[in-house]
């Protein structure tokens, strides 16, 4: 255990100043910062969704609606990517092989450092979407809506949003494990991406794991629980890429 | 008993394809303590040893054993007590130097005075908060060898670390090697191409030709080796009639682009035939050692 946490906080500092940290700040405030400049521009805040429904559930929902099919997907591509890239791009791969430590260690503590960015991703995303409701009340409505700011439906939402992240995460961990550059696994994703947006209205479309944010956002019915399926696919990609990285014949 | 040997490997083979072996039953004894030059020109196999020796490749046949132990079975135990540098260096640009230095000081759980400790025996301690993608090539390998010393290392496994460094930095490199070896005990196993470069320090030394080693032995083996093989060039006014005195003197001559060469031999010897030569009336315009260059050597361990 004590090795996979100095695992973790080695590869934590290899993202300092990387561009997939950049990336994690820039995706999380970006659509919130359009909602401040429009809500700015239009002189009003969160309270002119009206009271039929939480307007913090209204301006959270609208904020993942312009997240959630593309940009997500998109932005854990290029992070996930990002982040497995480090290594070959500065020709490391062979000194972190002939580190002292499990060669699983290293694996889990790569994959743990995406989550961990993916995390911190949607930790900006939530504080930007707090701000960018929190502004303009103050600057325009006179204070914070009446209704209360519904946290268990934030967590709720997040954590699905979460969970339909992970196969993404997954599979492209893989690819740039096992692809030493950085344009062909973001070639695939981009491809598979498209495919899938081309597709989404398709009934099976959510064996593609690229569907699973789009889907979790539409709360379209579907004959199995998504979750699980993403859970399921999460954790066979993970075996199988440690499998393969481990069996590759040329280390680093 | 403990192994004499830092590094023992037998048998050692690898393929890249079924038609292409490109390492042919390695045999390395590298002693503890020892700065063992590990030499053959490009291609012939130096990188991929080493990256059999560390588990960067994977074993096909033979056995590699570091201090007695089996890298399989003991790979951890052993890659605690090795620092290596293959190859170009690995450095994560976007980072400082002492941010580098933190990654592998994570890994290895060593205290952070060690940080100091080894900018300062590399001399970059002025550039510890510096970038090191401002660096130059010289202080990548430094820091590298840096990072290789951090937790200690009882070995040091260093692919041509001289590789793109001026002479300066070069003589820099092989004082602190042989720095390493003598205060600190270190056990070195360095790769070059270049047997100038690394003679002046190696106390061993391996060659290894077309994947298979064709000499190993201590520097003083390899230097009567090269000494047997070097020769004396004769230019003078009158070479055929020079080519008879010398022969006649019972030295075995030969005739090569105009010049005579003969075997190496001691001062006294060399002066004796050039009193002959001048007594004969032939004007000698030079005499000069050729000594043996790797190439030669290389030729003459390969047709042996």
């Amino acid at each position: 255990m004590k090795e996979y946490i100095n695992s973790i906080r080695s590869e934590y500092l290899k993202t300092k100043r990387s561009a997939a940290m950049w990336l994690c700040v820039a995706g999380g405030f970006f659509i919130p910062l359009i909602y401040l400049i429009g809500f700015i521009k239009m002189g009003h805040g969160i309270k002119s969704y009206g009271t039929i429904i939480n307007p913090w559930e209204k301006h959270f929902m609208l904020c993942w609606q312009n997240m959630a099919l593309f940009l997500l997907p998109m932005g854990i591509i290029l992070a996930a990517s990002l982040i497995t890239q480090i290594e070959y791009k500065n020709n490391a791969w062979k000194q972190l092989h002939v580190a002292p430590q499990k060669p699983i260690t290293t694996y889990l503590a790569k994959l743990s450092v995406i989550l961990y960015m993916t995390l911190k991703f949607f930790v900006f995303f939530n504080v930007g979407i707090f701000i960018s409701a929190m502004v303009p009340a103050f600057m325009f409505d006179g204070g914070l809506p009446e209704s209360g700011i519904p946290w268990l439906f934030f967590l709720k939402v997040n954590t699905k949003f979460f969970i339909s992240c992970l196969p993404v995460i997954a599979t492209h961990y893989v690819l740039s494990l096992m692809i030493g550059n950085f344009i062909a696994p973001l070639g695939f994703g981009l491809a598979i991406l498209i495919g899938t947006l081309i597709g989404f209205r398709w009934e099976y479309i959510y064996f593609s794991p690229y569907s699973f944010s789009g889907l979790v956002m539409q709360q379209r019915h579907l004959p199995i629980n998504l979750y699980l399926l993403g859970l399921l696919y999460f954790l066979v990609l993970v075996v199988a890429g440690y499998y393969l990285h481990q069996n590759k014949k040329q280390k680093g | 008993m403990q192994s004499p040997y830092a590094i023992e490997t037998s048998n050692l083979n690898y393929y890249f394809s079924k038609q292409e072996q490109v390492l042919k039953n390695i045999q390395l004894h590298v002693p503890v303590g020892a700065i063992y030059g590990f030499l053959g020109p490009n291609g012939a196999g130096k990188t991929t040893t080493l990256r059999l020796l560390l588990g960067l490749l994977k074993k096909q046949c033979g056995s590699v054993k570091f201090f007695d132990k089996h890298f399989e079975e003991h790979r951890i135990d052993i890659l605690k007590n090795t620092g290596s540098l293959i190859e170009a260096p690995s450095l994560y640009h976007h980072l400082t130097a002492v941010e580098n230095l933190k990654v592998w000081q994570h890994i290895y759980q060593c205290p952070m005075a060690r940080l100091n400790e080894v900018l300062q025996l590399v001399k970059l301690t002025h550039t510890a908060n510096k970038k090191v993608s401002q660096f130059s090539l010289g202080m990548k390998q430094r820091l590298s060898i840096a990072i290789a010393l951090m937790h200690q290392p009882r070995l040091l496994i260093l692919d041509e670390p001289s590789n793109g460094l001026d002479p300066a930095g070069i003589a820099e490199m092989r004082d602190l090697l042989i720095q390493l070896n003598k205060q600190q005990g270190i056990t070195i196993l360095i790769s070059s191409h270049l047997l100038s470069e690394i003679e002046k320090m190696v106390s061993h030394i391996g060659i290894i030709h077309h994947g298979a080693m064709v000499f190993e032995g201590t520097a003083q083996q390899l230097q009567l080796k090269q000494q047997a093989g070097s020769v004396v060039v004769f230019q003078t006014s009158q070479t055929q009639v020079a080519l008879r005195v010398i022969e006649a003197c019972g030295c075995s001559a030969q005739l090569k682009e105009g010049r005579i060469t003969v075997p190496q031999m001691e001062n006294q010897k060399l002066a004796l035939l050039n009193k002959q030569l001048v007594e004969a009336g032939i004007d000698v315009f030079e005499i000069s050692q050729q000594k043996n260059d790797l190439e030669s050597i290389f030729i003459d361990l390969t047709k042996a």
